[in-house]
């Protein structure tokens, strides 16, 4: 098995899929408007060829507009933060409540401010890019040589200039494979985007052709937007390898969260800066948008829709009761995705060839727009609980086991030689070697899959399972209750923040345990 | 209200404009914006050339500087469920009346009555339980106009398993969006069944759970799932809400309070241009239909759905109260009918919420505008 070319290996796992994909859309599920033969998916996309390139082009033109944006603002800030270490700590929190932010509740809330047309798409896109272009650009910042860095300052000239000659160069890698990931969330932003009124598009379409039962149209979308999402990673990946052949693979996904610094004073600042920072932008984003205060809601009136207001019982009741669905539906996916994804890493590492032939059917994957997974996960499990568990899971597997199993692959030769010579089995291989090596991966990638875990899960909800704050938040829309809207958006995106910051330290005791010197 | 408006808007001009200089792409970027917004994007010939300034567009000239810009935001994606208002823009019944109006389509993320309340929208189409709904909120909102005058929400079956009136229910499963547990708790009470035998299953805008025998039925809209089930060659049987007592106006035409006040030409006209487009629409629903599937090609619409959709919705737009008053027409007792049954629902409103006063005077010559 080890002789044959991983291509080979690939094509033949493809055509047996397709080949199972066939005979079970003609026999079980024929006639079911779930799963289409891929025969039917070609001849379906042939006959409409034109209207599927025509939205296509509207999704991706509108989704490369958010990459612009979003990217631009991302590597600005970045650049700042780089320049002006004190601001370093304000930014990366709003860049990471900006990241934690429900998109199906800040889309109705964009749409009141950007009005008709094709500003809250394209905002929506530029949100989806900004947090994880920000945090590689930042690493490429930081990662510039220091004697690059020490010439800089021998020549007696400032950050300014250390950032322009040296950082900004040295943070090419990085930002790459930063943008690498932004393609498919660009992708997914301006989807959902179209959702609020749009004319063109494969989002919009792909609600059209549910209602119509034209099930082979969503097949269609789907392995479209698995085409452009993952078209745009690969050919960001490329540009990164032609622009810098020198440079490591990098995933983004792996980096590292920042170490705090130590002392309680310093503790406070860290918890205090953020927190008023986000307040400010809150009021500013109100102020400079000018919204009625019919919509605008600010942290008073949250605080008073929750404690005082005379229906803060009920809206507490209904708004922490449907939370607690939510997290415990999301835990389960969430915990079941890194566990499979771990699982499958260190199957792919024992067994060659299955990784070979399944590795770049994962890596695509994982660039699928979960708006476009949703209907095809809701054929095949229904609606129900299990539903938004499916699509937390599917959500953190696939970025958790590429990162694993890249991390398995770099397991340093010593340690793989020192086994060897001890004529190790495979467990003690695992146990030993490649599960270690994984850990730092493994915990930076559940950390980044705590908000997108939200993300599809309330995604889920509103698609699917019609519970949990997904819910909450889509009835107080369609209601007109801003109060409950604003309630909602302010509580998950609190938890998603919390939920990181948790990891983000169990990651950094267990890193300084088990890896000292990974954290940065 | 106006001048704040108008500075909000070439405020975020300005931004847009200045963000897309930045780059050198303003000029693209507002093209976007113009693209989404004007109104229907036409291949047949139809006089879009005059798309009215947007938000995100800097403002434009219009080619007949004496036409007011209004944007109309439609409650849902397009399609021949907006036929009459599409004609009426392809025909310029609305520029007749000194109107340049641009249809804005909805969707799931928008909400017309907000994009009324925030001045994107001179008047909206939303339903009679929204729109209580925020004037209970606070929201300014005048009902002006009905379009439908029977609420098109409706159970669908298989009709080889029939659901025929609400008590049928009982020892069914029922498939539906998970906002409407409020309408079939309030369906059940009105016809006494019990809700407790009725297993509900969560799904929305999807035929696929009845074709597949998961539910028995489906709660949705009489012009929706029923006709692409139709149309796929499936046979069933739908049973109106309204037929056993559930009065919600549905497809009403709002604006507000102000708007009434300081633009009530512009609001009138808009009805005016409407109305002609509906009474066209009434006389040829498969040319609706055809000129909805030339207008939206991006939409990929089954031209056969579209006819039979069209056709469907005369059923509940059109009755013995349009055909003796004219359409959008609203009477008392329907209006004391909405009122019980939103109080049923939970929300309290009174008769204020409607306004027949511009009806009254487009009408006052008879039931026919022309």
């Amino acid at each position: 098995m080890d002789r044959v070319p991983p291509r080979v290996l690939s094509a033949a796992v493809g055509i047996a899929v397709l080949a199972l994909w066939e005979l079970l859309a003609r026999t079980v599920y024929a006639g079911s408007y779930r799963l289409s033969p891929p025969t039917l998916v070609v001849v379906d996309f042939f006959e409409y060829r034109d209207l599927y390139l025509r939205n296509l082009w509207h999704s991706t033109k509108t989704a490369a507009w958010g990459f612009l944006w979003g990217n631009l603002a991302a590597i600005a800030l970045a650049g700042v933060a780089s320049i002006l270490p004190v601001l370093r700590r304000s930014i990366g929190a709003i860049a990471l409540t900006v990241f934690c932010l429900p998109f199906i509740a800040v889309a109705p809330i964009l749409r009141l401010i950007t009005g008709p047309g094709n500003g809250t798409p394209i905002t929506l896109s530029a949100l989806a890019v900004f947090f994880t272009t920000y945090v590689a650009a930042l690493l490429g910042f930081d990662t510039a040589p220091g004697s690059a860095l020490d010439v800089v300052r021998s020549f007696g000239r400032g950050r300014l200039a250390a950032f322009r000659r040296v950082r900004l160069r040295a943070s090419v890698p990085a930002m790459i494979a930063g943008l690498q990931i932004a393609a498919p969330a660009a992708f997914l932003g301006a989807v959902v985007g179209e959702f609020t009124g749009a004319r063109s598009g494969l989002g919009i379409l792909t609600v059209r052709a549910l209602g119509a039962l034209h099930t082979e149209r969503i097949w269609v979308i789907a392995l479209l937007s698995t085409i452009v999402a993952t078209g745009g990673y690969m050919v960001i990946g490329a540009l990164g390898r032609w622009l810098c052949p020198w440079a490591p693979a990098l995933d983004v996904g792996a980096v590292p969260a920042a170490r705090q610094e130590p002392g309680l004073l310093n503790r406070m600042a860290a918890l205090l800066a953020p927190i008023i920072v986000v307040f400010v932008f809150w009021y500013a984003f109100l102020w400079v948008f000018q919204i009625k205060p019919f919509f605008a809601k600010t942290p008073f009136d949250v605080w008073a829709e929750l404690f005082t207001n005379a229906d803060a019982a009920e809206t507490r009741s209904s708004v922490f009761g449907a939370l607690g669905t939510t997290l415990w539906t999301t835990s389960l996916g969430y915990v079941a995705g890194l566990i499979g994804a771990v699982v499958t890493a260190v199957v792919f590492v024992l067994i060659p060839w299955l990784e070979r032939a399944l590795m770049p059917i994962a890596v695509a994957l994982r660039s699928i727009p979960i708006i476009v997974t949703t209907p095809v996960i809701i054929l095949f499990v229904g609606r129900g609980l299990l539903t938004t568990t499916a699509i937390v899971a599917v959500m953190s597997f696939f970025p958790t086991l590429v990162n694993c199993y890249a991390a398995m692959n770099r397991t340093p030769v010593g340690i793989l030689d020192v086994l060897k010579s001890y004529d190790a089995g495979s467990a003690a291989h695992v146990r030993n070697a490649y599960l270690p090596t994984a850990v730092p991966a493994l915990l930076a990638s559940a950390r980044i899959a705590v908000p997108t875990s939200l993300l599809g899960a309330t995604v889920a909800e509103w698609l699917a399972t019609g519970d949990g704050i997904g819910a909450v938040m889509v009835i107080a829309f369609t209601r007109n209750d801003y109060n409950v809207l604003w309630v909602s958006v302010a509580v998950l995106t609190l938890v998603a923040v919390i939920g990181y910051w948790l990891v983000a330290a169990f990651e950094l005791r267990t890193l300084e345990r088990v890896a000292p010197g990974a954290s940065r | 209200m106006a001048p704040n408006h108008l500075s909000r808007r070439r405020f975020l001009g300005r931004t847009a404009a200045g963000a897309g200089l930045l780059l050198g792409g303003g000029r693209i970027l507002t093209a976007c914006g113009d693209d989404e917004t004007a109104a229907p994007a036409t291949t047949t010939a139809a006089p879009t050339t005059t798309a009215a300034p947007t938000t995100t567009a800097a403002p434009t000239t219009t080619a007949a500087p004496e036409l007011a810009a209004a944007n109309f935001q439609l409650s849902w994606f397009d399609s021949v469920q907006f036929g009459g208002s599409y004609i009426a823009h392809q025909r310029g019944y609305y520029e007749r009346f000194g109107l340049d109006v641009s249809l804005v389509p909805g969707g799931p993320g928008v909400s017309p009555d907000a994009a009324v309340a925030a001045d994107q929208a001179l008047v909206g189409i939303s339903a009679a339980n929204f729109t209580g709904q925020s004037v209970a909120d606070g929201a300014p909102f005048k009902i002006v106009g009905v379009a439908m005058q029977k609420n098109p929400f409706v159970i669908a079956s298989l009709s080889d398993n029939p659901i025929n009136e609400p008590k049928d229910l009982e020892g069914t499963k029922l498939g539906m969006a998970f906002n409407n547990q409020l309408d079939l708790e309030l369906l059940s009470e009105l016809n006494d069944v019990d809700i407790s035998k009725i297993e509900v299953i969560t799904s929305d805008y999807d035929p696929a759970p009845l074709v597949n025998g998961e539910v028995d039925s489906l709660l949705c809209w009489l012009t929706d799932l029923p006709v692409a089930m139709t149309v796929q060659g499936i046979d069933n049987t739908t049973m109106l809400f309204a037929d056993f007592g559930y009065a919600v106006h549905s497809q009403t035409l709002i604006c507000t309070e102000e708007s009434l006040a300081n633009r009530r030409d512009h609001v009138l006209g808009l009805l005016k241009g409407d109305i002609l487009g509906w009474q066209e629409y009434r006389t040829d629903t498969d040319a609706a239909a055809q000129l909805t599937v030339d207008l939206f090609p991006d939409a990929g619409f089954d031209l056969e759905a579209q006819k039979l959709q069209a056709s469907e919705q005369l059923k509940i737009m059109f009755s013995a109260d349009t055909d003796e008053h004219g359409f959008l027409w609203f009477t008392d007792e329907s209006v004391q009918d909405n009122i019980r049954t939103l109080a049923a629902l939970g929300v309290d409103v009174t008769a204020d919420l409607w306004d027949r006063s511009l009806l009254e005077e487009i009408y006052a010559d008879g039931p026919v505008l022309s």
